[in-house]
């Protein structure tokens, strides 16, 4: 199975979380390749989101690995994973809520310039890095909406802007915590077009998604959580068709559907 | 002028160091501080005791003093590191019922006596008039300002309103919170020591309780009812709530009533402050305009 | 001598517990640092000893400190906390210290600067048991006290309301879901704790035989410390807390002669905990739900 491991951007070996007794994710191990869109699916409570926040680290894992790009980075903090180029979004949008859509965009993007304390307090507003932060606006549509403050945004604009964020930081692997919920239809179509966009653009994209139109839209590959175990992984229709995911999502067919 | 409005003044002067560095804390980086008298006390006690112990001249003791205050106002802003806003606020409470403790009952710092004959400033051996006195607090006020309005426009004042927005956020967007913590704490607390060697120079006697916990309250207050994560709000905070006892004079009986009364009605109906986003001041403005 | 102290300092421990756990309540549901509490504590005593002037009842005095406190910590959630509820924290914190003060201050203006004095006819007799000697107003507080902590008890664990509240304080939305009238419960919990506050600000009142505008100034922030480590909304954490800071405060006075004030030892005690174990001493009494 494993051609070339080179080529995996990011490598999940083994990693189970433990929350007060519970198991939240076992033995997971899951590797997502350059370049692609991984899909990540499963019932509420399968252990998606805590997958992203170990990814992310957010949380860290009781026991098992991370690697990205090879390097084993688990356990790192947050910015670090930010730094080396983990961009990611949140299920409950959290735009940083009193500042304009181009300083949230900002804000991420001086972290290459500026995040050594020595060159903390210099301005921000040079014209090279202005244009660039102008550039990722046009880029996820947000122009229009650069002045304003995040927290009067609707939600389609919001769910943009956690994008746009993610992307400010020059990310390799961007991770989507179902961005397409509670959008409209001409809002989802939109935003598949922006992840493909940016998708060609060599950065490698992992997903979670309710909204299986969504998914066989997207996805090279798709992973099936269910009660923290990975189900199965494969392409969207060998997926769907899996006797083993049909039974996970029995009496559950709204996910599939809407 | 008279003594008594260059006192006015001195003493406004320094609470709008103290609350515009508050304000660097709190209004900034998010982070409530409910003993910043404490950090005002160890820069005035720093000043006091190595002036007048160890007689060193008023250059050389400030700029100690404002390095102890940093180094102390970094290490006690480590526990925001740890715990989440509420305990912080109770932890920052507790620090500046501990800090006074320590002041009023070590002999070393002088105990309940207090601290006295500390020098005011000198110029080739000429002791400052009181209103060259204040012309240096009203130097040090500007500087505050400029402090204050070049970090809101750095880099890093992006990323501490991005800490103070959302944590967790900002850390998944590379901010490391920690940092930027400290970075407020740290130029906090140093501006809270300036404010202390002015106090202690200027009164030429200190003790503890000049910096109980319920000058704390007036100087966070100051940062809110004047309107937090601006510069103009704390200024007039400052301006107000050392002004109010003084116009409240004829009626000093029910001065405090009136301030606890000011507090829960701002908070209540106008929670950004005078001069914050939504504040009564702009909408004033507004108002007369059109 | 040392079961005498032990004895004292379980006594004022089983009063800083009827404020401490009104607190944590008020703290599990709202998330507020609800400095007025010991404003209704103020209130309490002043109630119950003018009932207790005019009737010469103390049942009667019980009735009415429980009665005045529950009203006003009505008022102040329904008109100044519910209203706050979608603010940041320390907008409340602030017009919560703001209230503390308005309440304390129109005591004074109402009932004068004078300590007030029970009549002669309360609380007279001694008790002794070997070397340990048991004044009749101590005994009256820690019946009085463990009664209330029973109540609470039931309360909490067994009553349908306390069901409620645990849910309200989990999770609001969920709640709601489930039929739950969190609104109703809020008002009924914030009525409950303050009447225990009530009640304890008589109870201190008769107690040391002293009832005073400013008696609430420091249990405002011992209680703070207390629920802190306790584990900030945990009602039984912030009861064991109560008990060990009695007895911390009564042992090193009496015992060790720590040179540091009493009223500063809750706040080191409280900076020790945090620093060993930051969720407060909550995990140790899981046992006992929230």
């Amino acid at each position: 199975m494993e051609v070339n491991k080179s080529k995996k951007i990011i490598e999940i070996q083994d990693v189970v979380k433990i929350f007060g007794g519970l198991k939240a994710l076992d033995r997971v191990s899951i590797s997502v390749e350059e370049s692609e869109i991984f899909g990540i699916v499963g019932p509420n409570g399968a252990g998606k989101t805590t997958l992203f926040n170990i990814i992310s680290g957010v949380l860290k894992p009781t026991s098992g690995k991370i690697f990205f790009n090879g390097k084993d980075v688990s356990g790192q903090p947050p910015y670090k994973m930010a730094q080396m180029g983990i961009g990611r979004t949140f299920q409950v949008v959290r735009p940083f809520s009193f500042m304009s859509v181009f300083e949230n965009i900002m804000a991420a993007y001086g972290v290459r310039f500026y995040h050594n304390i020595t060159k903390s307090f210099s301005k921000w507003k040079k014209e090279e890095y202005v244009k660039d932060v102008m550039l990722i606006l046009l880029k996820t549509e947000l122009f229009e909406y650069k002045e304003r403050r995040a927290d009067t945004l609707p939600l389609g604009v919001q769910r943009k802007l956690e994008i746009a964020r993610a992307l400010a930081l020059n990310p390799k692997v961007l991770l989507l915590d179902e961005s397409f919920s509670g959008l409209s239809f001409s809002e989802i179509d939109e935003l598949k077009k922006l992840v493909f966009n940016i998708n060609n653009e060599g950065v490698s994209i992992v997903v979670i998604e309710h909204n299986m139109p969504v998914v066989m839209d997207l996805c090279k590959t798709v992973a099936v959580l269910n009660y923290g175990k990975k189900l199965v992984q494969g392409s969207p229709k060998e997926v769907v068709s899996n006797p083993d995911v049909i039974e996970a999502y029995i009496g559950k067919k709204q996910y599939a559907q809407s | 002028m008279s003594a008594y409005l260059i006192t006015i003044l001195i003493t406004i002067g320094i609470y709008i160091i103290l609350a515009l560095s508050l304000n660097i804390i709190v209004g900034y980086a998010g982070q409530i501080s409910l003993g910043h008298a404490a950090f005002w006390a160890i820069g005035a006690y720093s000043f006091a005791i190595l002036s007048v112990k160890y007689s060193l001249p008023f250059i050389e003791a400030s700029v100690c003093a404002i390095l102890i205050t940093t180094l102390i106002g970094v290490i006690l802003g480590l526990p925001s590191l740890r715990v989440s806003e509420d305990f912080l606020a109770i932890t920052t409470i507790g620090i500046n019922f501990i800090v006074q403790a320590v002041f009023n009952n070590i002999n070393y710092f002088g105990g309940a006596m207090g601290i006295g004959n500390i020098p005011f400033p000198q110029i080739k051996g000429k002791m400052f008039s009181s209103a060259q006195f204040m012309a240096l607090t009203y130097l040090f006020v500007f500087l505050t300002i400029v402090i204050s309005y070049t970090f809101r426009r750095s880099w890093a004042g992006l990323a501490s309103f991005a800490v103070k927005a959302d944590e967790i956020a900002s850390n998944v967007s590379g901010i490391d919170p920690k940092r930027f913590k400290i970075i407020a704490f740290a130029i906090g607390s140093a501006l809270a020591g300036l404010a202390g060697i002015l106090y202690a120079s200027f009164m030429g006697f200190i003790s503890a309780n000049d910096f109980s916990f319920p000058v704390s309250v007036t100087i966070l207050a100051m940062v809110m009812v004047g309107g937090e994560n601006t510069i103009t709000g704390p200024i007039f905070g400052a301006f107000l709530l050392v002004l109010l006892p003084e116009i409240f004079r004829p009626i000093h009986n029910y001065r405090m009533l009136l301030y606890g009364l000011l507090l829960v009605v701002m908070m209540r109906f106008q929670p950004s402050g005078f001069f914050g986003e939504k504040g009564i001041v702009w909408k004033l403005i507004r108002v007369k305009k059109s | 001598m040392l079961i005498q102290q032990i004895v004292n300092g379980l006594t004022i421990g089983g009063v800083y517990a009827l404020i401490a756990m009104g607190l944590a309540m008020v703290y599990g549901i709202l998330r507020i640092i609800h400095v007025a509490h010991a404003g209704v504590y103020v209130v309490g005593a002043y109630a119950g000893l003018y009932t207790y002037i005019l009737t010469h009842s103390f049942i009667l005095s019980i009735v009415s400190s429980m009665a005045a406190g529950a009203i006003i910590g009505i008022l102040i959630q329904k008109y100044v906390y519910f209203p706050l509820i979608k603010h940041s924290p320390i907008i409340s914190l602030i017009a919560s210290i703001g209230l503390f003060i308005s309440i304390e201050e129109s005591m004074r203006l109402i009932f004068g600067p004078y300590i007030k004095s029970f009549p002669k006819d309360l609380f007279k007799g001694e008790y002794h048991l070997g070397s340990v000697v048991i004044g009749q107003s101590q005994l009256v507080v820690v019946f009085l006290s463990v009664a209330a902590i029973a109540l609470i008890w039931y309360v909490t664990q067994k009553t349908r309301f306390g069901l409620a509240l645990k849910a309200v304080s989990q999770d609001i939305d969920t709640a709601e879901t489930l039929s739950i009238d969190s609104k109703k419960i809020i008002s009924i919990a914030f009525a409950f704790g303050s009447a225990l506050a009530g009640l304890a600000g008589l109870l201190v009142g008769a107690y040391f035989n002293s009832v005073f505008s400013s008696m609430g100034d420091v249990p405002a922030y011992k209680a703070l410390a207390i629920i802190v480590v306790g584990g900030m909304g945990n009602i039984w954490g912030a009861f064991a807390a109560s008990l060990a800071v009695g007895l911390i405060e009564t042992l090193s006075i009496g015992v060790l002669n720590v040179p540091l004030p009493r009223n500063s030892l809750a706040f080191i005690f409280m900076i020790i905990v945090l620093l060993f174990k930051p969720e407060g001493i909550a995990g140790l009494f899981k046992g006992l739900g929230k």
